[in-house]
């Protein structure tokens, strides 16, 4: 890489959205050994997700892309990320109605919304990546666990396939690829953020509805962002530290 | 106390069988552990750098921008009347090139080699224009949220391509300037 | 999708537990269950059922070497199972289970059994030939100690191992119904009462089959059977299942009365899904008819062969009730998606790896694997058969 380009990548502050040790980083990816890049400590971040409920328009970008940033099987029923569109009856709003057409990797057909009636969203979901997560709990052999820096990773050379960390997970997460037989996960793209890229999902989402957040860096804007939002996880009163926080989720979310 | 065991050699020789099993579970195990299982946590290490020491897809768009600089601020912002508000005036400025383009980590890659002379196949990037791409964002749907700009497939533009009206880097149309 | 009604997340289509993991609890309450009524004789001095001591040993050992078998068929990587011994995660519910089967299978039913059969063991490699020689030589361990000191000791030991062995067969089960309860994102499962109400419905099991094993080989081998022993199990049955009924009403009351946020998911589910298994076979047929049939022979004299009639269509239904409980736990379990707004259906392969035959071979295997015993171990010495005929 030359001076000229190394100098405009630090100094460009409008579009580039990289630090300079993604810059480092790069020149490993392009040498093909990703893993030797030198600059990640391990003990200087704990990862987390921001997901703004109001600013996903449902493309489903963020799941096409996650299939094929981890090679996640394309049929219906392996899904690291997926999205789901919901239609709540106000005067019913326990009982909302929820699709997820192959989790959102077509995109969403028109459907129908009497009158106009209900209120209807998008909710994008993931591994919440939580910090006391009930699906490494159970794993029986060590197999899954979470990493240092708050990521939930599966040992696919150790998992037996027993799938009790499917049946765990109270947010179905997790499923089991019919390639290895061995338990599958989003990784929150390990692979990427410890290089200084941000996830594929939140690479290509339009709108910028999901944010990659590092709770450890003081300059990360998710601090500002959690100060300023009425925020909320999924599911909270099963008290599994879900590091996903959702801005604008609404009290029908399952 | 001789006495009480002078009829147990037949215990003796159980326990011993037990014993001996054990003992061949404890040595088995100290084998199969793998080295490295424990020294972070109840897992093995090693599990953390495989998880890292995977093929990206999506290059990043500093890795874009790090090429194609010109034809990037040509596209988004009109060099003769620079949007005075990039966000309002094109929305898609803050579109990541991935998101509309396609994994395009390999293209990078491979076009750093060859740029470095080794080499490498030639992997352009592909073009879009389908209207498929511009309606998954764009077509009206149940749940899409208002601050979206949707069209009516039919009811909007005829029959014609988005493209013969909309340039995709930069979608706003006259029309839409004046109205 | 077909079979799905509602919203489930997309990743719950595949049902993660077979029918294989409903054989698991149920081969090992029968293992637990059958221990326990051989307790009653060595432990609490129920010298009645004497008769079924030995054969409720055996039965509880040719189902427990089964027990691993369905788990093992249904891990995605069984060559991998060792990892539990070496590597058992502390935090899980799962992780001791090797070590609770071990333990349950070597420190007590084989060192019991062997205890009890010493002396038939030395005797027969004393009085026979060849292969058979050597082999009852090698079960001895080539040991001919039976002095009347010795065979004392044999006894002291098999009654200790028997008091360890009770509380060993409450944790081998409790510790299945606990893998269960303690999964708190399934809220048909997270319940403390699910280990209780495993344990006491494993001893129903247990004694039911033990008893229908009696009866079938009594007729088999042209001998009287003991109908003193045949009541007092038939009593002990009705005592453990009126506990076991008690449980899970108590159970099924409480989610009723409490009408948590899962209620209303799980009440449509054991209306609809749930019907035929949960509420016509596990608690009508399964449950309140053995019951009322085994009430009635407390209440009113039977002769022989009519207690012995109620006794083989109790028996029987208590065993259907019974893998109707643990089916209705595993897999109606699996029926409801966490999202609680939808349901899916349990669709079973037949020739496949966790499909209907190996399921069936495996259910059959503990019982060929019981008539090997029988040969190598006979529960019952010839004068016994003899005495029986004449008594």
């Amino acid at each position: 890489m030359d001076q000229n380009r190394r100098a405009f990548l630090k100094q460009s502050t409008r579009y580039v959205l990289l630090t300079g040790a993604a810059t480092v980083a790069w020149e490993y990816i392009v040498a093909g050994a990703p893993e030797q890049a030198p600059n990640y400590r391990i003990a200087d971040h704990w990862w987390g997700m921001t997901i703004d409920v109001d600013a996903c328009i449902g493309s489903g970008n963020c799941v096409r892309a996650c299939k094929e940033e981890n090679n996640v099987p394309l049929e219906d029923g392996y899904f690291r990320t997926w999205v789901e569109r919901y239609r709540v009856d106000p005067a019913d709003p326990e009982h909302p109605l929820v699709d997820s057409p192959n989790g959102g990797y077509d995109g969403f057909p028109q459907i129908d919304n009497p009158g106009g009636r209900f209120k209807t969203f998008f909710v994008p979901k993931m591994c919440n990546h939580c910090a006391d997560s009930p699906c490494t709990q159970v794993c029986p052999v060590g197999a899954t666990f979470d990493s240092p820096d708050g990521v939930v990773l599966v040992d696919k050379e150790r998992c037996v396939g027993c799938r009790y960390c499917v049946q765990a997970c109270p947010y179905g997460c997790r499923f089991i690829d019919p390639r290895t037989h061995t338990a599958d996960k989003c990784t929150l793209c390990y692979h990427r953020i410890t290089q200084g890229l941000t996830t594929a999902c939140a690479e290509v989402c339009p709108t910028g509805a999901r944010k990659l957040v590092d709770f450890k860096d003081p300059k990360d804007p998710v601090h500002e962002f959690l100060r300023t939002h009425r925020i909320h996880v999924l599911k909270p009163e099963l008290a599994t530290g879900a590091k996903v926080y959702y801005n604008g989720l609404d009290g029908a979310v399952r | 106390m001789r006495g009480r065991f002078r009829h147990a050699g037949h215990v003796k020789r159980v326990a011993t069988v037990f014993l001996v099993g054990i003992v061949a579970f404890l040595i088995a195990r100290r084998e199969l552990i793998p080295a490295d299982f424990g020294t972070l946590g109840f897992y093995r290490a090693g599990a953390i750098d495989e998880a890292r020491a995977r093929p990206i897809a999506y290059a990043g768009n500093a890795s874009c921008v790090d090429c194609h600089r010109g034809k990037y601020e040509n596209e988004f912002a009109d060099p003769a009347a620079p949007p005075a508000d990039p966000v309002s005036d094109n929305r898609h400025s803050v579109l990541r090139c991935e998101s509309c383009h396609g994994p395009l980590a390999l293209h990078a890659i491979n076009q750093k080699k060859r740029d470095a002379g080794e080499d490498a196949p030639d992997t352009p990037v592909p073009l879009v224009t389908a209207d498929k791409l511009c309606l998954g964002c764009h077509l009206e749907i149940t749940a899409r949220p208002a601050f979206q700009p949707q069209v009516r497939v039919g009811d909007h533009g005829d029959t014609d391509k988005c493209a013969s009206c909309h340039r995709p880097h930069r979608p706003r149309t006259d029309e839409d300037d004046e109205g | 999708m077909p079979g799905v009604e509602g919203f489930i997340y997309p990743n719950e289509i595949e049902l993660q537990w077979s029918v294989l993991i409903v054989i698991y609890p149920f081969l090992t309450g029968l293992v637990a269950g059958a221990f326990i009524l051989a307790s009653l004789e060595r432990v609490f001095n129920v010298a009645a059922v004497r008769p079924t001591y030995r054969l409720a040993l055996l039965t509880a050992l040719a189902f427990l070497i089964v027990a691993p078998l369905p788990l093992q068929m249904h891990l995605g990587h069984p060559e991998r199972s060792f990892e539990m011994m070496i590597t058992p995660h502390t935090d899980s519910a799962m992780a001791m289970f090797g070590f609770v089967y071990l333990w349950y299978l070597m420190g007590v039913l084989v060192l019991e059994i062997w205890f009890d059969y010493r002396l038939y063991l030395v005797q027969t490699w004393k009085a026979s030939t060849g292969v058979r020689r050597w082999f009852y030589g090698a079960l001895t361990l080539w040991s001919d100690d039976v002095s009347p000191e010795a065979l004392r000791l044999d006894d002291r030991l098999g009654r200790i191992i028997t008091i360890v062995g009770i509380p060993s067969a409450f944790l081998l089960h409790g510790y299945v119904g606990f893998i269960f309860g303690s999964v708190k994102a399934n809220p048909w499962w997270s319940t403390p009462l699910m280990p209780v109400v495993f344990l006491f419905s494993a001893i129903v099991s247990g004694i039911a089959i033990v008893m229908l094993l009696y009866m079938a080989l009594s007729w088999r081998r042209g001998t009287r059977i003991d109908m003193v022993c045949l009541d007092t199990i038939a009593r002990y049955l009705f005592y453990a299942f009126v506990i076991d009924f008690s449980l899970e009403t108590l159970d099924l009351i409480h989610r009723i009365y409490e009408a948590g946020d899962s209620f209303g998911a799980l009440d449509f589910m054991v209306k609809t899904r749930l019907f035929v298994s949960h509420i016509v076979v596990q608690i009508c047929l399964g449950t309140i008819a053995p019951i009322l049939m085994l009430a009635a022979v407390q209440l009113v004299r039977f002769n022989d062969v009519a207690r012995r009639r109620i006794y083989a269509v109790a028996g029987t239904l208590t065993l259907i009730g019974i893998f109707a409980m643990r089916w209705n736990v595993v897999i109606g379990g699996q029926l409801f998606s966490k999202s609680l707004l939808g349901y899916t259906t349990y669709k079973m392969g037949f020739a496949t790896r966790e499909g209907l035959l190996p399921a069936i071979v495996i259910m059959l295997l503990p019982f060929a694997i019981l008539a090997v015993l029988l040969k190598v171990l006979p529960p019952w010495s010839d004068k016994e058969q003899l005495s029986g005929h004449e008594a």
